[in-house]
């Protein structure tokens, strides 16, 4: 078993496309494995369970590797909030159920803007239980704001989710001009296994046009790597198995790939890391913290599933091209810290 | 007051008046009117001669303070808003329109409470009126009359917006209502210039069909 995909985009042409349900559908699998782990105590979301019922139970090795997905993309975020003091806008892509925007509204960071953009589908689910519920909607609030709704879109004062296929440019463009973007504003983009449910060229198209757009900006990249090989061959035929072509796999072949295809579409530079090397930049105390929530028995398929998982970030301008989450692990400390004996 | 020719100018509606004779008092110059009011009685007095001329009533006197002149056009335009919302009342009920809508794209949250709240289109108006009149009256953010505080005149805009729901409702939903108030008031026409004048609204959210581009004046300021 590997972890699913979380939501995304797939298919080749501008029409809805059949193989657009199946990876819609892996935005509800990610967010019940998210559910669990938060369950469990891997780490704290007090908006999960608004947006998941489920209570199924997930597989140890699941969990963890959904504790250093969040935990890695977290502190890319971290690190660009400081840097840029709040001063700011955030843009999730392909955001499924994803609660980091309410999450930081418990913190004292400030964001200008946050904005999120996926499948219509997933965004009217989303809207509806954010409008059902009170402690959703006192996070989108504020004093002087006003708060409107469509279907599929929600407008706030700083909070925008918005319907649309990130392979028509112009729908992005002008929701995002509806979510009163500022293209000369710091933005860090994240993406959680979305690019590779995109058809290469119009991949390839999204990330021109972001650079073209946009004056400052990272952008982070979670998704599958290394997927030339036997292991990556059985994830394929998985995924596919549950009607998910991964339509933009030609990138995920090797970090180069996955760094390259940032260099090629007109970014300043990216850097990219297996989540082997991710788990190991959490800090010992926390890694050791979760590890004791429940045994492991499968440390070899942790340690594939790891090697074959990646964060990519990559820059626009020389800003943020120090952002690095990383240090280099001693291959001892590497085998013990993945509780192998 | 005293007035040139000597007599003395009051502005009272005496238990009795007619409504014919209501409000009735001659014109005065501002800088005649001696009082904290005198923005505001001149804005009114203008209204009364002529509603229809709108530039002439957004026109500032020399020498007035900016944010003032905003402010009491803004209170006038609430009052006057409480007009529009009696004779939706006839119409408009939670069960005929259950949310607060324009066009068919969007439903407008309330902002008049703790969270963002669904309530009908009359109640979402009531709230709103009540909530702009708390907010204009506040002793915290406009403790004055004849000066506004800056970090206050960005709460202007935020009322506008929510208020121009009211005309929206109206324009798209009672037609006849807002038709007959808008020919004795002009005050959507005098809004939507207000609004435009000073940067307060942006204008792809006005979406109540009027001409501003003929005689609007330049945008002045940012609110």
């Amino acid at each position: 078993m590997e972890p699913p995909a979380s939501a995304g985009i797939a298919g080749s042409t501008h029409k809805f496309h059949p193989c657009d349900e199946a990876v819609i559908a892996t935005n509800d699998d990610a967010s019940d494995c998210k559910r669990c782990a938060v369950r469990l105590g891997y780490w704290k979301d007090d908006y999960i369970g608004y947006f998941v019922r489920n209570q199924e139970r997930k597989a140890p090795e699941i969990n963890r590797g959904y504790f250093a997905r969040v935990k890695g993309v977290e502190m890319c975020v971290e690190k660009f909030l400081k840097k840029t003091s709040g001063n700011c806008q955030i843009i999730n892509l392909g955001c499924g159920f994803d609660t980091l925007y309410f999450r930081l509204r418990d913190t004292a960071h400030q964001v200008k803007n946050f904005i999120e953009l996926d499948f219509p589908t997933v965004t009217a689910r989303k809207c509806y239980t954010i409008k059902r519920n009170k402690a959703l909607l006192a996070r989108i609030h504020d004093e002087d704001g006003e708060v409107r709704l469509s279907p599929t879109d929600l407008h706030g004062p700083s909070y925008h989710l918005m319907g649309v296929d990130l392979r028509n440019l112009d729908e992005v463009d002008s929701k995002l001009q509806q979510a009163e973007v500022d293209y000369s504003l710091p933005t860090i983009f994240l993406a959680e296994c979305v690019l590779v449910y995109i058809e290469a060229q119009n991949c390839r198209n999204l990330l021109k046009w972001i650079a073209q757009k946009f004056q400052a900006a990272v952008f982070v990249n979670y998704e599958q790597v290394n997927m030339n090989d036997r292991f990556g061959d059985v994830m394929l035929n998985n995924l596919r198995g549950r009607g998910c072509s991964l339509a933009g796999v030609e990138s995920c072949l090797s970090l180069d790939t996955q760094r390259n295809r940032f260099k090629d579409s007109g970014w300043t530079g990216a850097r990219a890391w297996d989540m082997v090397q991710v788990y190991e930049s959490i800090s010992a105390a926390e890694r050791q913290r979760i590890e004791r929530l429940e045994m492991l028995d499968e440390g070899e398929l942790l340690l594939q599933l790891f090697q074959h998982y990646c964060l990519v970030v990559a820059w626009l301008g020389v800003a943020f091209q120090d952002i690095d989450i990383t240090c280099v692990p001693v291959v001892e400390e590497l085998m013990s810290s993945l509780n192998i004996d | 007051m005293k007035m040139a020719d000597g007599s003395t100018i009051l502005r009272r509606n005496r238990p009795g008046t007619k409504s014919k004779d209501f409000c009735r008092w001659p014109d005065e110059p501002l800088e005649e009117m001696d009082s904290t009011l005198a923005v505001q009685q001149y804005i009114q007095q203008l209204i009364k001669r002529d509603p229809s001329n709108v530039e002439l009533i957004l026109t500032m006197p020399e020498a007035q303070d900016e944010g003032v002149w905003k402010y009491e056009h803004l209170r006038q335009f609430c009052m006057e808003l409480n007009g529009l919302a009696v004779r939706l009342q006839k119409e408009c009920s939670p069960s005929t329109c259950t949310q607060m809508t324009a066009t068919d794209q969007w439903i407008f949250l309330c902002a008049a409470h703790k969270t963002p709240k669904e309530c009908p289109a009359i109640d979402y108006t009531r709230h709103t009126l009540d909530g702009a009149a708390c907010l204009l009256n506040s002793n915290k953010y406009f403790p004055s009359r004849v000066s506004i505080k800056e970090s206050s005149v960005t709460k202007l805009g935020s009322v506008c917006r929510r208020v121009y729901r009211i005309f929206s409702h109206a324009y798209f939903h009672h037609r006849r209502i807002f038709d007959e108030f808008e020919a004795e008031t002009y005050l959507c026409h005098r809004f939507t210039h207000f609004v435009t004048k000073y940067n307060l609204m942006s204008k792809e959210n006005l979406i109540v069909p009027i001409n501003v581009g003929e005689n609007a004046a330049p945008g002045e300021s940012e609110a």
